[in-house]
């Protein structure tokens, strides 16, 4: 059953707690009732220093299916973010969480993981048709857009 | 009348088989006591005596066995003699006079040299177990394979290197692959439930380890799989999976030295 997900999202839990990078967070989500609903997870995700996307916490949402760690936890941006790679309901194309998923990969890691996407659009899998325009087009519009949404995602105090 | 006495042996054949299962029950006990020993003070002399009692139980399992054996072989003579019997009876007067020249002439003879053999083997047992065991057939039973596995656990529980056989024994294949499985066991990990390993198994294809459970969801849809470690390309079906009973004992040893360092305060870090 959803025993191994259970016990393994406690485990990332844990570990994230533990020791983490710095600026990011990730939790699971509190439910209405207030007890937190391990299956779906709110993490933040800054722009790396010296980027365009420098200054931003981006909202990540990470859905865990009952098959996890079997199966990838579908990740989100929040609808209509700008990326090459984000499609438009923010479902985030990348392989490390879609055909080259591996069980063992982990909270951390898919944080990193798309830390680094954000400044490292991959143009060979375009989900997102006018930021890759954008971006393959004209880079001084792309990047003012890029900074531009930065200040949208503002660190919160937690 | 043969058959009565076939059923007796059955019975006496089958409490030897109860007697080898105590004995080896016993060493089971005895094992369990020294692996319990050996976390407190391997170097105990009682350690010594557990050997001494592990050993003498393979001395009582070699009469057993000698006598399994004396039992079976008899078993088989009166056997061969009851179907002969049987055979006399239902023949006709001709047959009766060719089976009795040949029981007379061979098979009997055979047989009864068959009975001598064993009688004589049943004296030199019983004397035995009379007598008490020398200290040349203790040394002499420290070579069975048993008694060395008994050693190789006890040394694992406080040894990451591999056991080194004080008697000068054999190197072979199997101490070179314990020298990589010991390098690895640092990392008690498993890398799917990110927990300590329960029930590892590893894969004969790529020689990576799981949790026994947490692996086996993965063949839940499918007869194989991708193996989940990361940069491993390698796939395995459920049967490529083996048991790894070095892991096992490495995961045990690994928790009661972090037990130990826990209960210890000065070694108390970030326990939140």
């Amino acid at each position: 059953m959803s025993d191994l997900a259970l016990s393994r999202l406690a485990e990332e839990r844990k570990s994230w707690r533990k020791d983490h990078p710095i600026g990011f967070f990730a939790r699971p989500q509190a439910g209405a009732d207030g007890v937190a609903n391990m299956m779906i997870w709110d993490c933040g995700i800054p722009g790396k220093d010296g980027t365009p996307w420098e200054g931003g916490l981006y909202p990540l949402t990470l859905k865990f299916p009952k098959e996890y760690p079997v199966k990838a936890p579908l990740c989100l941006l929040p609808p209509g973010f700008f990326h090459v790679n984000v499609f438009d309901n923010g479902q985030i194309c990348l392989s490390i969480i879609g055909d080259g998923w591996k069980p063992t990969i982990s909270i951390k890691q898919i944080c990193l993981g798309v830390q680094d996407l954000l400044d490292n659009p991959n143009p060979n899998s375009p989900a997102n048709s006018s930021a890759y325009d954008s971006f393959k087009k004209n880079k001084a519009a792309y990047t003012e857009k890029v900074k531009q949404q930065a200040k949208k995602f503002p660190p919160q105090e937690s | 009348m043969g058959e009565v006495y076939t059923a007796d042996l059955d019975q006496l054949i089958r409490n030897y088989d109860k007697l080898a299962q105590l004995s080896q029950n016993q060493r089971y006990n005895i094992l369990q006591s020294a692996l319990s020993l050996a976390e407190f003070d391997e170097t105990s002399d009682m350690m010594a005596q557990l050997d001494t009692s592990f050993l003498e139980t393979l001395y009582i399992d070699s009469f057993i066995t000698a006598y399994k054996a004396d039992l079976q072989s008899l078993r088989q003579y009166i056997e061969s003699r009851n179907a002969a019997i049987n055979k006399i009876v239902i023949t006709n007067t001709i047959s009766i006079y060719f089976y009795s020249r040949s029981l007379k002439r061979g098979q009997a003879q055979q047989a009864a040299v068959a009975q001598m053999r064993d009688f004589q083997e049943f004296i030199t047992h019983s004397e035995m177990i009379k007598s008490k065991i020398t200290p040349q057939q203790l040394a002499n039973l420290r070579k069975n394979r048993e008694f060395k596995e008994l050693k190789h656990q006890i040394w694992k529980v406080n040894h990451d290197e591999p056991y080194q056989d004080q008697e000068g024994g054999d190197q072979n294949g199997d101490d070179e692959e314990d020298i990589v499985l010991s390098s690895q066991s640092v990392n008690i990990i498993c890398p799917l439930t990110k927990k300590p390993f329960e029930h590892p198994v590893k894969s004969s294809v790529c020689g990576h380890m799981f949790s026994r459970d947490a692996i086996y969801s993965m063949f839940r849809n499918n007869a194989q799989t991708q193996c989940p470690q990361i940069g491993c390309s390698k796939a395995f079906s459920k049967s490529q999976l083996e048991r790894s009973v070095d892991m096992e004992s490495t995961v045990k040893r690994e928790l009661r030295k972090r037990s130990r360092s826990q209960k210890d305060p000065d070694n108390i870090t970030d326990l939140s």
